[in-house]
């Protein structure tokens, strides 16, 4: 089969503004750091009707590589390609057809829609930018779209402030699928939402994804409604990818060690192992010039090594890799760890 | 037919829903009800809410968006807002009546003895201070320290939160800040005076999941340490059920079920506490696919009896006519729902 789409080794920096300003304040600061990219040799692919959630805290790049496959940002190097065709290029030269295929959905619904225009606007939009539908036509498939994310037809003369946060939240992704799309880039969709809310709509995109057979990418940063909802998971650290794989390989050891941090972050029952002290907010933000990029923040960590090589990519099975020093058999007690209690997160692994 | 969970007057003994072991409780609301104006009516948005908060004790308040839960929890500031009314009841802190006080007479327990943690930090903060300069400002404020002395507790209190660096912290503006930095600064603003309370509406709905996990951490220390008391509001059990002694679930305006939080979990009780439990996604597969809450909370189509039975699985005609109370089932644990019976035999 065919991937939907398959993204190869993208390489993304921003870079830094060229104007003479901003070239002379770096000049006058002695500034000659080089950008680092915000997303490195990220390789992973997504099947027709497939859920791929991609996972990792805020600066990790998980936005910036949904951007690219949108068109938003190009990547510096890599390849992207969608049914097989390359289309590495800028969204103004994607063809309609193209545009259509791929949507995206924002963390924030209020923010999405034009607020001064009706429902059926913001709607009636996207079906005139890619369909010739005639009068009657346009306001059937308006009522059917609304019926899709389970909104009255009523809804259609409704200002966006003058819906919920759920209720925003549904007509963006009728409007997602107004396009009729192959792929929808979901990016934090369910930040902004109560709990409750955040269920209806995890069971309105199962639905939907049942009856159109369209592909979710699956921005979140909490790896329990990743769980419900994801085929496959993809976890970014400072813009590499260290683990993908089915959502069992992903939830059951061994992990990576980053991996098994967030899963120790979701909050429920008893202390986190890594305690406030232990974790100083610090390490979270910048990396290591050389070695692994999570090794300042690692209580694995293989001294030594792992802050002075590039961890290689380790593949525990066809379907899961594995970016890091420590073997297969080295990580399998991560998770035994973490439920043991935080006195047994010591480094007893550098041995 | 109507159930002992229906008993009528409201009965004003010490029924207020505590598990304060006798000692004086810290806060108590009892019947408090706040109306805000819809146009030229009144409509309440919380409705004959009581409770107790025990002196270090950690309250949850719990419920979906528009539940009343956040304006219940600004009532320990006392209520003073254009738009809004305390249409009856009393908050008692410390044996003083909140409400019945001026801004004027708050001003000195508002960040003092009684201080908030809002859920956007960034908004909190202002922009064009350093960060160290405005916990100075707080300590100033309040009369506790003032000039070197104050700057000296800003740096402590910033190492008590975890930031790194605490001096160099306190020379950065916000913005030079993270996310988690900055909410760390938002709560050592909050504990800078020693509060008997510190009131916490969301604080890490805003942050990452690990962010998040640390600031647990961290609030669970503090309070350890200080023996202050704490109200925290959020919809997100799993966070309650991590740092919270008690919680309390509110459903359009009215608290539903109260218990202490292993109880609650374990046991939970009221069918919208059941369907609120059942949607925090786990990580453990199992719980996938039980009891859903169907539908949303709407205001504007609230049966007069109990507001949850327009998505109750378990509702009957009656359960739309006759408001429902509080009623303790088991030792502090209390639940407004007069089919709790048949529901624990599972009759829907």
């Amino acid at each position: 089969m065919t991937p939907l789409l398959e993204v190869e080794d993208v390489q993304i920096t921003y870079r830094p503004h060229r104007g003479l300003v901003s070239r002379l304040i770096r000049a006058l600061r002695s500034d000659t750091t080089e950008p680092v990219p915000a997303v490195r040799d990220a390789s992973f692919t997504i099947n027709p009707g497939e859920t791929v959630a991609l996972v990792g805290e805020s600066g990790s790049g998980k936005t910036t590589l949904a951007r690219s496959i949108a068109g938003l940002i190009p990547p510096q190097q890599g390849r992207l390609r969608f049914d097989g065709t390359d289309v590495t290029r800028p969204v103004h030269r994607r063809s309609p057809e193209l545009l259509r295929h791929i949507q995206y959905v924002f963390q924030n619904p209020a923010s999405s829609l034009n607020p001064r225009r009706k429902v059926r606007y913001n709607l009636g939009r996207t079906l005139d930018v890619f369909f010739d539908l005639s009068k009657a036509e346009r306001r059937d498939r308006m009522a059917e779209l609304l019926s899709n994310v389970h909104l009255d037809p009523g809804y259609i003369d409704r200002y966006p402030p003058q819906l919920s946060g759920g209720e925003a939240q549904r007509v963006a992704i009728a409007q997602a699928l107004a396009a009729e799309p192959k792929l929808i880039l979901c990016d934090e969709i369910l930040s902004a939402l109560d709990v409750s809310v955040q269920n209806n709509i995890l069971e309105l995109l199962r639905e939907l994804q049942a009856s159109t057979d369209v592909a979710y990418l699956f921005i979140a940063h909490d790896l329990a409604v990743v769980r419900w909802l994801a085929d496959r998971v993809v976890v970014l650290y400072h813009g590499r990818i260290v683990e993908q794989g089915t959502v069992e390989e992903i939830f059951t050891p061994p992990h990576h060690p980053y991996t098994a941090l967030l899963l120790d972050s979701i909050p429920g029952k008893g202390e986190h192992q890594v305690s406030a002290q232990a974790e100083d907010a610090s390490t979270a933000g910048a990396a290591p010039d050389a070695g692994c990029a999570f090794e300042p923040r690692c209580h694995h960590r293989i001294a030594g090594v792992c802050e002075v090589d590039d961890p290689p990519r380790l593949h525990d099975s066809e379907t899961h890799d594995v970016l890091c020093h420590l073997s297969a058999a080295q990580r399998a007690p991560l998770q035994i760890r973490a439920a043991a209690g935080a006195a047994a997160v010591t480094s007893a692994e550098e041995t | 037919m109507t159930g002992a969970a229906m008993a009528g007057a409201a009965t004003d003994d010490a029924a207020v829903n505590g598990s304060t072991d006798g000692a004086e409780a810290l806060v108590r609301v009892d019947d408090l009800t706040v109306d805000y104006r819809n146009d030229d009516e009144w409509v309440s948005v919380v409705k004959n809410v009581s409770f107790e908060i025990g002196r270090g004790e950690t309250l949850g308040l719990a419920g979906e968006s528009g539940c009343g839960k956040t304006t219940t929890a600004l009532a320990m500031f006392g209520y003073h807002k254009p738009g809004s009314r305390v249409a009856g009841g009393r908050v008692t802190f410390d044996g003083r009546d909140l409400l019945g006080l001026s801004d004027r007479q708050m001003q000195p327990i508002r960040g003092a003895r009684i201080s908030l943690v809002p859920q956007n930090p960034a908004s909190t903060l202002t922009p064009s201070m350093k960060v160290g300069r405005q916990v100075v400002e707080t300590l100033e404020s309040h009369g506790v320290s003032s000039g070197r002395d104050a700057m000296e507790r800003t740096v402590e209190l910033f190492g008590q939160v975890g930031l790194p660096e605490p001096a160099e912290i306190a020379r950065r503006y916000p913005h030079q800040l993270s996310g988690g930095q900055q909410q760390r600064v938002v709560i050592a603003i909050a504990i800078a005076c020693r509060p008997d309370l510190i009131v916490l509406d969301e604080p890490t709905t805003a942050l990452d999941v690990t962010t998040q996990a640390r600031l647990l951490d961290l609030l669970t220390h503090i309070k350890d340490e200080s023996g202050m008391s704490a109200l925290y509001v959020s919809h997100n059990l799993g966070v309650l059920e991590q740092i919270c002694d008690r919680v309390a679930v509110m459903y359009a305006g009215e608290l539903i079920e109260i218990a202490p939080t292993a109880e609650l979990f374990n046991r939970p009780r009221h069918p919208y506490t059941r369907g609120l439990i059942a949607a925090v996604p786990r990580v453990e597969a199992e719980h996938a696919g039980t009891e859903k809450l169907r539908g949303l909370l709407r205001r504007d189509d609230l049966p007069d009896g109990c507001g949850f039975a327009p998505r109750c699985t378990y509702s009957r005609p009656e359960c739309f006519t006759d408001s429902q109370r509080l009623d303790e089932i088991e030792p502090s644990h209390h639940v407004a729902c007069w089919r709790v019976g048949d529901i624990e035999a599972g009759t829907p």
